[in-house]
């Protein structure tokens, strides 16, 4: 079971990133979030998905899914972007597994339905 | 109560893994403590102590900045019944070795298990982790969380089982059995293997992973794995019951000492002053924090010494400091060692500007491992420095 | 105040280059709520040095629906009144997260400065190097300074600093609601404008509550149809105009939403790209992004082809100019003749009602009827929802699209959210004195 993202249907609102954030922090911040709403694109208009799992590093693009083992060599030529195998220090995605009544909270609250359990 | 005396040390060569010893012990309520660099275990300020601690990193770069009055200093301190806690690099750095500088260190007779020549070449080759140690190479079999198993010297009555980290210390053996306190005992489903799995169980399983060696009045500690690390508490608490039951068994020995007089004098600052050293903190840190944030999403990495560091281990530094602010905040009294203001206005400042460099560098595709060298400097520095301030301030806060 | 709140007002002297730290008073919450509650409260106690406040609703950034929005209030160059101006995008959320609930900024800098607002701390920043620089150049500039490509930004481009009636502060690169001139305000102040950015934490009172609250009003949003929708065509349509999906097609790329709101409500026009791309663009401005429906309405009336349109709205966005005052007032009708028309724009929008709330939004409901009848009652209607939307921080368009966010569990999430019981009587004692 896992965490399947459809980045075209992302609309970038980083729900997804709150309600993770939250349920590690119980309160509202950004920071721990092992998901996150790609947006450093912004003026080209470039969005996605990362989710951290415990060894692999997941980048749903709009063209596509990437799946990156974390730890790997990153690749020199590549420009710094989504791609790249951050977060090392975020706890990667547990499902919410304490959340009893909601299941994984990303999947509960995107408002665009654009992230589902697998 | 009386607290027993807590050096970790930070100097060169230390990874950021003591902050999760200033964590541990800080959580567990202890709150006396020092930070030394090299120079101050040359200059023998770790006399007064009563526990050194050295966690990970890169033990050939803490054996060379140590140097042999470093050696001499731990080695004596250890023999007037000082306890050694060393972690990882830190626990390698006390066993016999024929290279230079680790030969400045050779106390305990303890040897390391997974050593290339004990092993076939063939089957070595696969080994994607290792290090020259002597005229062999230290390789790293596995990483992350392994389990652990207490033995019948630590408790006759009961074995105690609990995983630690395992990012690249040693597997033991001891030369005397009974200084055996735990063995590797198992994997866990979050081991990431980088041999055979046949190699890891021989190098491992059965084991040394926590070895006690009584020294003359003190011991060494070596822990193979991090039980330091902030997500596994029974192994914490393994550290936590250490100190208690060594340092309780040494209170005469810590009521005898007198010379406490080794770190220098501290300095009240109030009002104003006080508000401005907190505000120029927070928004150095702040200033910091966001770019380091940002420095997470970029592919980048740097072989410093023989250690890999990723820009995330920045964050480890700026979040330790940065969690504890508030607290500081709270207290109108800010207790400094003389010059303690200039360096933690200077450092902070500083790493807000190569950090603003580097990003600037990365993004240009352009060499960054100078300004990452000074980048780790100054957050040793700074972190130091900070949490002189911290616990001199909220110690303060406690006696009055 | 401790919950939904960072607990701090920020006061910012640009005459004496001072900036000071309030407590947010609990009392103050129990009679004022939030948002422009509190902000039309600052705005009076310092009247006399004609401020300009920011704010964050009382439930920005939090997991009720559309919790997206903060306002600046100010007295309009323009107008002469005290207006409200939605602060939309992710930016509202970043105010909050900067460390400050309500920022007050007083009197005129000596020379162009720019307000850095980071985790809690408020630095009043040289603006010389950015004074000059449209509002695309001078975010860049500060993301590369600052390094971080998140940072959030709050400008004035040329138009500001010339004193244009119509000047625009803008949101990051992008027009915003800004229909009073606030960037003529901004530039007489010698105020480039803010950055923001913050890794803050705030604490809800009733986490698991308010979270649960939250995902079952989520729900009944979500039930609606109109979320199948997503962009700025399907509300023109809805409003009635017609052939404006064969218009805009050609040149939509993506449609984006603001923070945690439902309908995705900015579109993206790709002018100088394949608008079908689905990999990152190797341009370095492949178009722009719209938010502004009478804007693009105007333009495509004034018989602009969209990919024109979107490139007269991204000129507008880069002088730092209310793209719907060029469009309605300058009666120009090439994208040549639009941007040398900039510095000479003046003339009167109508702005309905009491003239305090921005046009940007629709003057009625959208998508859902409400249960409306009759234009004064509309009118009269749509104050009310503006007002409420900016006193709790719910995206001021989104809550015209959707009765599922109704002032009872807006009241009921603030009250789960911050421990303190606040009434009907009490929010419409605060909307009352917002509407005069």
């Amino acid at each position: 079971m896992g965490i399947k993202i459809n980045a075209l249907k992302c609309t970038n609102c980083m729900a997804c990133e709150m309600v993770c954030s939250y349920h590690r922090d119980d309160g509202f911040a950004f920071l721990s979030a092992c998901i996150v709403a790609y947006r450093a694109r912004e003026r080209k208009d470039y969005f996605g998905v990362l989710l951290k799992e415990d060894d692999v590093l997941i980048v749903a693009r709009p063209e596509g899914l990437e799946i990156n083992k974390i730890g790997e060599e990153a690749d020199p030529d590549k420009e710094a972007d989504a791609s790249a195998k951050p977060m090392l220090l975020r706890e990667g995605c547990d499902l919410c597994e304490d959340m009893d009544d909601y299941g994984p909270m990303c999947v509960a609250f995107c408002p665009a339905d654009a992230i589902e359990l697998d | 109560m009386k607290y027993p005396k807590i050096g970790i040390y930070a100097g060169s060569g230390t990874s950021h893994s003591w902050l999760w010893f200033v964590d541990l012990f800080e959580k567990a309520g202890f709150c006396d403590f020092v930070f030394p660099n090299e120079v101050l275990v040359r200059n023998n300020d770790i006399k007064s102590l009563d526990v050194l601690v050295v966690s990970g990193g890169d033990t050939f770069a803490v054996a060379k900045s140590l140097g042999e009055k470093g050696g001499r200093n731990i080695r004596s301190f250890v023999e007037q019944g000082g306890i050694y806690i060393g972690s990882c690099a830190g626990a390698y750095l006390p066993m016999r070795s024929s290279k230079p500088p680790l030969d400045l260190f050779n106390f305990v007779d303890v040897k390391i298990t997974n050593l290339s020549k004990l092993f076939p070449g063939a089957e070595i080759e696969i080994c994607k982790s290792c290090a020259a140690y002597g005229y062999d190479f230290v390789f790293h079999p596995v990483r992350e969380a392994v389990s652990l198993k207490t033995t019948c010297f630590f408790d006759k009555d009961r074995k105690i089982r609990f995983n630690a980290p395992l990012y690249g210390g040693p597997g033991m053996k001891a030369h005397d059995p009974s200084w055996v306190l735990a063995v590797y005992e198992g994997f866990t489903p979050k081991t990431s293997f980088f041999t055979s799995r046949k190699i890891a169980e021989k190098t491992l399983m059965g084991n040394g992973a926590i070895v006690r060696v009584p020294f003359k009045k003190g011991c060494f500690y070596l822990l193979g794995p991090h039980l330091e690390h902030p997500g596994f508490k029974q192994a914490n608490r393994f550290i936590i019951d250490a100190v208690i039951r060594e340092t309780g068994m040494a209170y005469d020995y810590i009521d005898l000492k007198t010379d406490k007089a080794c770190f220098p004098a501290k300095e009240k600052l109030t009002g104003k002053k006080a508000k401005e050293l907190i505000l120029s903190i927070r928004r150095e840190l702040s200033n910091s924090r966001i770019v380091a944030g940002s420095l997470e999403f970029l592919p980048v990495r740097w072989l410093i010494g023989q250690k890999v560091y990723e820009p995330q281990k920045i964050r480890v530094y700026l979040e330790a400091m940065w969690k504890r602010l508030k607290s500081l905040e709270k207290n109108k009294v800010l207790i400094l060692g003389p010059g303690l203001y200039d360096r933690i206005t200077h450092a902070a400042g500083r790493i807000t500007i190569e950090l603003r460099r580097i990003k600037q560098q990365i993004d240009g595709n352009r060499d960054s491992l100078k300004t990452a060298i000074s980048i780790f400097d100054l957050l040793h520095i700074l972190s130091i420095s900070f949490f002189d301030l911290y616990f001199a301030t909220l110690s303060n806060g406690i006696n009055q | 105040m401790e919950y939904l709140s960072t607990d701090k007002i920020l006061i910012i002297d640009l005459n004496a280059a001072e900036v000071e730290e309030e407590d947010l008073d609990e009392t103050l919450v129990k009679e004022k709520i939030g948002g422009i509650g509190m902000t039309t409260y600052l705005y009076d106690k310092y009247k006399e040095e004609d401020p300009i406040v920011i704010g964050t609703g009382l439930l920005t950034g939090t997991t009720y629906p559309a919790s997206a929005s903060g306002q600046i209030t100010a007295k309009s160059p323009v107008t002469g009144k005290v207006c409200h101006c939605p602060v939309i995008y992710k930016l509202g959320v970043e105010i909050k997260y900067a460390g400050f609930d309500y920022i007050v900024v007083k009197g005129r800098s000596e020379s162009p400065v720019y307000l850095w607002i980071h985790d809690g701390v408020a630095d009043i920043s040289d603006a010389a190097d950015l004074w000059g620089k449209d509002v695309w150049e001078a975010t860049d500039e500060l993301r590369k300074f600052v390094g971080d490509d998140l940072l959030q930004t709050m400008l004035i481009g040329p138009a500001g600093e010339n004193g244009s009636d119509y000047a625009q502060v803008c949101y990051n690169h992008w027009n915003s609601p800004d229909r009073f001139g606030f960037g003529k305000l901004f530039g007489s102040r010698n105020l480039k404008g803010f950055a923001f950015r913050g890794m803050g934490l705030i604490e809800v009172a009733e986490p698991e509550d308010y979270v649960e609250r939250s995902l079952e009003i989520l729900k009944e949003v979500k039930e609606n149809k109109f979320l199948g929708k997503k962009g700025l065509a399907p509300i023109l349509t809805a409003l009635g105009e017609e052939g404006v999906d064969e218009w805009i097609d050609p040149v939509t790329h993506r449609h984006s939403a603001d923070y945690f709101t439902p309908y995705a409500s900015n579109t993206a026009l790709f002018l100088d790209e394949d608008p079908g791309l689905l990999e990152e663009s190797k341009k370095e401005e492949p178009g722009v992004l719209v938010s502004d429906l009478y804007a693009l309405l105007g333009f495509k009336n004034s018989g602009f082809s969209a990919k024109d349109a979107g490139s007269a709205l991204k000129a507008c966005a880069k002088y730092g100019i209310d793209p719907f005052a060029v469009a309605k007032l300058s009666g120009k009708t090439t994208l040549e003749e639009i941007t040398a028309s900039f510095d000479s724009i003046s003339g009167e929008i109508t702005i309905p009602g009491r003239g305090i709330f921005s046009p940007w939004c629709p003057a009625g409901p959208v998508f859902n009827d409400f249960g409306l009848a009759g234009e004064d009652g509309t009118i009269a209607w749509w104050e009310r929802r503006q007002a409420v939307s900016m006193i709790f921080g719910i995206q001021p368009m989104f809550s015209l699209m959707c009765p599922e966010l109704t002032e009872e569990n807006m009241l009921e999430l603030a009250s789960l959210g911050t421990d303190i019981e606040l009434t009907r009587e009490t929010l419409d004692a605060v909307v009352d004195t917002i509407l005069g």
